[in-house]
């Protein structure tokens, strides 16, 4: 792994306890996060990509827990913190953006003063001079009128605004990581290109990791330097973007790029992935994919197959392709 | 924001205007007048005596020219006279009215000062101890008869203690301010226990609900605090409903004063209205119930722009 | 020649804001739709693509037969419908069936399945209660449902299933159009494409006609024979998918391409993004409604608003833009 790694997770498992017993959301997920890179972390709804992206700043909805694992940025633990060390880090060295900008600002308070707050809690920077690096970092993060904008409340402003106010207010103490929880599921197609290019820019100017979180497989294609696939609480797949989308492994990668509908090629049937995403609450034993897989066989229902290197910067862990 | 308050302000005016119909029509209605109470008291009346008396308080004339002159009379700040106290009704109802605005002045104040910081307490810990301990309390509170409540603060504090007053509003010759206050702590704090356990809960399920929004995510992955995500974030937001209900709570904690007031002797708005009506002194119960319907309507009043005020979101342009 | 199936000819439909009514004044008047025409042919599937506030929901509604448009007609099998008594629609409603987007939100989740696909037969009293019976388990076959699910209720299903109940739901009566709107948006990636499939499928056996709106370029393309593209409450253009897609003649087209992701392009270049929101639906544009965010405009784009025309190529492709017959955009 690379030595500049800003973040390191080793074996995160992120665990809810539910009627029918203990449910695994995350399962041993490991990862690095590098300076001015760009990771994706993809899959679909329940895989546990949201559950992994809370869980690094400790933002995890009771009854969820961090059940083991370790998070680690520069040498320090994050799991390790107490509650002051780790709203240190929250906003100041991680930053997180979230899906629905409507609903993630705080109704009541005009925009200026909630990107503000951040600096004047973290650097006890003065009311004036906060305001003032606000209303700059709204210009920055392309707000049109931004002395007017930043005293107008959230209601008041567009999807694609409210979405740059986020940016804004993740990004004005220049934090080491980003992390984008779906940031662009919620935008109109123009809006979410503008939002992604803007992402882009500031990473370039900051040189800010981002752990961009989706279920769409274009955006990823888009923005990701690597990208993580994620099935049933565990990784399947980790590739630089170039070959996982050129050539995927595993075979759940594969049958989700067959599956799509795509704007390179028209076919009259969608070759269609058989079930469905299975209830964590009831696994198949052996490879969570087993009951779903096109080259599934019997072994893959007896071992549960590890995460394994396949290539360069790739890992799969499928017992047909890495055995 | 003008346009909305002169529509409401001739929105009130029409309801009061009503209002003062619906009462006078129903006082009305009731069986019995004034001369009739005059016959049962004094056996030596005779029917022209009757008879002058109604034409002179105009008794004998049709119901809605009563109202008329009532009306008229009202409109140029005359409200007559009250019968049984022998003057004129504002001057009856001003000391009243001041009286049971200190005690519903009193009681709400201690309920809200009570009711935010422990609703705020059990909502930052949900299902806890404490919690339940809070919940038990304020159903307790819900509970509790207001007039037996009131009773029994009697029995405990005025005779059993002896360090309470039991009722009026102070001691012969007027000992002071502090004195005053001395009784006003019980009927007051009847009041409080029995609106301070709504208040609670209604403070708690809305921080609950606040809590769970987005936004409170937001605020913690900024990095702010428990505290100032709880304090500020979130308590502006549950403000929003809890002022709307408190505000109406006003006009209706009316009627609980008038239980409150006659356990206490304590001679209010309530006690009189009841005296009033059951005396049938009409002048004076018309404008009291009067009275208390406009409090009400300001209460409403109050919470719309208290609502515009707290949430952004709300304009009345 | 066949009449179409459905066609709009000039539909307006404005909603006002509700101001402070009492001292007369209007707060807004939001144009949704202004000046829509298109036509859908049996058995063809027509895609209405377009951002928020373009009013594709609106005009979905109206073909729906749910509201009534201010000035303009809808024609159904050439019948004049817009016009008509609740009465003397009733009839049509069983032909025009709606499948909308929340599969979480569109069934009733206090009827079973069997009672949510057999309510428009209920209403349209179609066949005795046993004819009803076997007209939906033949339906439930059709979208991939058992027998059994019947009996049971929509929160015991998936999103998918419960977007294969919503299709059953809407072939019940035999119509002639299905309105999609959104179907598949809500739905994870791999059961998209199930529904897809079986969207195609149902449409080649039975001979449907889709009316098809979403956001989604992708599966306009892999869905739609012809697709119209709308911006403030005005389709821009319209066309053949595949040529509107290889040869867009309108700008905004042409934006919404740039900007839907496509995968194996590698990372993107900031450069061919659409720049500027959405606008207001409220503000009032002298000229071509686009002009604020257009990259190629010329004196007439700012003062006269383009008429939806063919181009010169291709007499089945319409665009609304001034600059549409020149070069490439």
């Amino acid at each position: 792994m690379p030595h500049e790694a800003i973040l390191q997770v080793r074996d995160l498992t992120v665990s809810f306890a539910t009627d029918l017993g203990v449910v695994r959301a995350a399962d041993g997920v490991s990862f690095d996060l590098s300076p001015g890179k760009t990771l994706a972390l993809v899959g679909e709804s329940g895989c546990g990509k949201s559950m992994t992206a809370l869980s690094l700043l400790d933002l995890l909805p009771s009854p969820g827990r961090i059940e083991s694992g370790e998070i680690l940025i520069g040498d320090k633990n994050i799991l390790n913190m107490d509650e002051a060390e780790i709203d240190e880090v929250r906003g100041q060295r991680i930053a997180m953006i979230f899906q629905e900008p409507m609903s993630a600002l705080n109704p009541v308070f005009c925009v200026g003063d909630q990107i503000a707050e951040v600096l004047r809690v973290h650097f006890a920077t003065s009311k004036t001079d906060a305001w003032d690096a606000a209303v700059k970092m709204m210009q920055r993060v392309g707000i049109a009128n931004a002395p007017v904008r930043a005293k107008n409340y959230p209601h008041q402003l567009s999807g694609g605004m409210r979405q740059r106010v986020m940016i804004a207010m993740a990004l004005i103490c220049k934090p080491d990581i980003l992390i984008a929880d779906e940031p662009t599921t919620a935008l109109d197609v123009t809006v979410q290109a503008q939002i992604l290019d803007l992402m882009m820019e500031m990473q370039a100017e900051l040189g800010t990791a981002i752990l961009f979180i989706s279920h769409d497989l274009g955006v990823v294609s888009e923005i990701a330097d690597d990208v993580m696939v994620m099935y049933a609480g565990r990784i399947v797949e980790r590739s630089p973007a170039a070959t996982l989308f050129g050539a995927p492994l595993h075979p759940y990668t594969l049958g989700l790029l067959q599956t799509l509908p795509r704007m390179d090629r028209r076919v009259a049937i969608l070759p269609a992935l058989p079930g469905s995403v299975p209830d964590l609450r009831a696994l198949p034993k052996g490879c969570r994919f087993s009951d779903r897989c096109r080259l599934a066989e019997d072994v893959c229902q007896q071992t549960d197959p590890e995460l394994k290197r396949a290539g360069a910067g790739r890992s799969v862990a499928c017992l047909k392709v890495a055995p | 924001m003008t346009r909305f308050l002169l529509h409401r302000l001739w929105q009130s005016i029409l309801v009061l205007g009503l209002m003062s119909f619906v009462i006078y029509g129903l006082m009305g209605m009731m069986p019995g007048d004034p001369i009739d109470l005059m016959i049962s008291s004094n056996p030596d009346i005779t029917s022209e005596d009757t008879a002058r008396l109604r034409a002179l308080y105009g008794l004998d004339k049709p119901i809605l020219e009563r109202y008329g002159n009532w009306l008229a009379a009202a409109a140029s700040g005359d409200f007559g006279y009250s019968r049984v106290h022998a003057r004129p009704v504002l001057e009856v109802l001003a000391p009243a009215l001041w009286n049971t605005l200190q005690l519903l002045g009193l009681a709400i104040f201690v309920s809200i000062a009570i009711s935010i910081p422990i609703g705020v307490l059990a909502a930052a810990r949900p299902y806890s101890r404490l919690d339940y301990a809070v919940n038990l309390l304020a159903f307790a509170g819900i509970s509790v008869p207001v007039f037996w409540l009131g009773l029994l603060l009697i029995i405990v504090f005025a005779v059993i203690l002896g360090i309470l007053p039991a009722g009026g509003t102070m001691t012969v010759g007027d000992g002071g301010f502090l004195d005053r206050l001395s009784y006003l702590i019980l009927p007051a704090a009847t009041l409080t226990i029995a609106s301070v356990g709504g208040h609670t809960r209604y403070v708690r399920s809305a921080m609950i609900e606040v809590l769970r929004q987005d936004y409170i995510r937001t605020a913690r992955a900024k990095g702010l605090g428990r505290h100032r995500v709880l304090l500020k974030h979130a308590l502006r937001n549950a403000m929003v409903p809890v002022v709307t209900i408190v505000a109406l709570d006003f006009g209706f904690l009316f009627s609980g004063a008038l239980v409150t007031e006659t356990i206490f002797a304590y001679p209010g708005m309530g006690k009189m209205i009841f005296d009033a009506i059951m005396g049938n002194d009409f002048n004076l119960a018309l404008v009291s119930l009067l009275f208390a319907t406009t409090l009400t309507v300001l209460g409403n009043l109050l919470a719309d722009l208290a609502y515009a005020w707290l949430d952004p979101r709300v304009s009345y342009r | 020649m066949n009449a179409p199936l459905l066609e709009v000819r000039e539909l307006r439909k404005t909603f006002s804001l509700k101001g402070n009514r009492l001292f007369g004044r209007d707060a807004g008047v939001v144009r949704a739709l202004d000046d829509v025409s298109f036509h859908i042919d049996k058995g063809e599937t027509l895609a209405l693509v377009g951002e928020s506030g373009c009013g594709k929901s609106t005009l979905a509604r109206m073909a729906g037969l749910l509201t009534k448009p201010d000035a303009g007609s809808v024609l159904f099998e050439g019948r004049e419908i817009s016009s008509m008594s609740a009465r003397d629609l009733k009839p049509l409603r069983r032909r025009i069936q709606i499948v909308y987007q929340d599969p979480f939100a569109s069934l009733n989740p206090r009827m079973s399945v069997g009672a949510i696909i057999a309510e428009p037969l209920v209403i349209h009293d179609l066949g005795d209660t046993d004819a009803q019976h076997r007209r939906v388990f033949e339906v439930a076959e059709m979208v991939g449902l058992s027998a059994a699910d019947m009996e049971l209720y929509p929160h015991q299903f998936s999103g998918g299933q419960r977007q294969r109940i919503a299709i059953a739901r809407a072939l019940a009566p035999e119509p002639s159009l299905i309105i999609a709107d959104e179907p598949v948006s809500a739905l994870d990636v791999s059961i998209q494409s199930q529904i897809l499939n079986l969207m195609a499928e149902l449409q080649r056996r039975y001979d449907l006609t889709y009316l098809f709106i979403s956001h989604d370029l992708t599966v306009v393309r892999h869905l739609a024979d012809r697709v119209a593209v709308m911006y403030l409450g005005r389709i821009v253009e319209t066309g053949p998918g595949e040529e509107l897609f290889k040869n867009p003649r309108h700008p905004y087209t042409r934006a919404l391409l740039a900007a839907a992701p496509v995968i194996g392009r590698g990372k993107r270049h900031m450069g061919d993004t659409l720049q500027g929101d959405v606008p207001s639906v409220l503000d009032e544009i002298q000229g071509c409604p686009f002009n604020p965010r257009c990259w190629i405009t010329r004196a007439p784009c700012f003062t006269d608003s383009p008429e939806l025309e063919p181009v010169v190529s291709d007499p089945g492709h319409l665009s609304a833009c001034h600059l549409k017959d020149e070069g490439r955009l």
